[in-house]
């Protein structure tokens, strides 16, 4: 009986001995992959803040980039608007030339420059409806003829055109013209004239941000 | 040798010991599966906490851009009220070059 005892008690402390280290096993391995998962978890948290970092500074650059563009573009159109309004004002301005004294002197030089331009033998000259200049028609055909070496006629039309100021000057067959009328002239010059405005309304100013 | 009796004891000793092996083994399978249930929760969990962190480091990110961005208007709109002011004083000086470029010789 002896014998047998010690061979179940030897049976008995082996299953104990296997069972035990089952679960010492399952639980070491417990222990190994929990913590392997938190370590990865950590560094899947740390992953997930730089990307966001990330993503969030270059959305920062793009719209720190835009709202420099949008504040350019704010600054240029409040530039734009006082250029503009400098022109609207000029032609008011001139709006009023042709009820002052000089005004016929004025038209008189427009009215050579834009005959001479032309170089033919008969001009015609036409003016702002409601604007009746007494021009010097002599003086005009004249300066002309002495600047084109073309003796040159120059007549009145009866024909009137919209505008503030100035005169149109055409060829008597009506096939060439001149448009010396102030607003021709300034969309002419539109480019030279917006800087020379720019430069005298924003000179030594420090537009930059 | 051992009789009938000794060999019947020592069979059931070997089937007891099997049953506790196995019971340890299933035992083992419920770690196991718990350990893979645990690990899907920290990962999940880590997910959200890193979700959450994330947002309120982006808030922190775009309050100070927000802020940045409203001083920066700010003296967008310093600098366009400077030019519209000092263009008020210059402005009938460019009438008159506006003027004089228009009637003058081309």
């Amino acid at each position: 009986m002896g014998g047998v005892q010690s061979i179940i008690e030897m049976i008995e402390a082996k299953a104990t001995e296997k069972e035990d280290a089952i679960v010492r096993d399952a639980k070491k391995l417990k222990e190994t992959k929990l913590l392997d998962a938190r370590k990865k978890g950590k560094a899947k948290r740390a992953a997930m803040m730089v990307e966001a970092e990330i993503q969030s500074r270059v959305d920062s650059v793009k719209r720190d980039a835009n709202a420099r563009l949008a504040a350019r573009h704010k600054i240029l159109k409040a530039k734009e608007a006082l250029i503009t309004e400098v022109l609207e004002l000029a032609i008011e301005s001139l709006t009023e030339k042709h009820k002052t004294k000089g005004y016929a002197d004025m038209v008189d030089g427009l009215a050579i420059e834009g005959g001479s331009a032309l170089a033919v033998e008969e001009v015609e000259l036409i003016l702002p409806d409601g604007q009746n200049p007494q021009l010097d028609l002599t003086k005009i055909s004249r300066e002309i003829t002495k600047r084109t070496g073309i003796q040159t006629g120059v007549s009145m039309s009866k024909e009137k055109i919209r505008s503030a100021g100035g005169v149109m000057v055409k060829s008597k067959d009506g096939k060439k013209w001149v448009d010396n009328t102030f607003e021709d002239r300034r969309d002419r010059r539109m480019s030279e004239m917006r800087n020379l405005i720019s430069s005298i309304l924003f000179e030594g100013l420090n537009t930059s941000f | 040798m051992p009789d009938a009796q000794d060999i019947d004891l020592i069979r059931k000793a070997e089937e007891a010991a099997e049953d506790r092996i196995r019971a340890a083994e299933d035992n083992a399978r419920k770690i196991r599966k718990q350990t893979e249930s645990d690990i899907k929760k920290i990962m999940k969990r880590t997910e959200i906490e890193g979700k959450k962190a994330t947002e309120v480091q982006l808030n922190e990110n775009e309050a100070k851009r927000a802020a940045r961005e409203r001083t920066f208007q700010k003296k967008v709109d310093r600098i366009i009220a400077q030019v519209q002011e000092a263009s008020e004083d210059r402005k009938p000086v460019a009438v008159r070059a506006a003027v004089e470029m228009i009637l003058g010789g081309e």
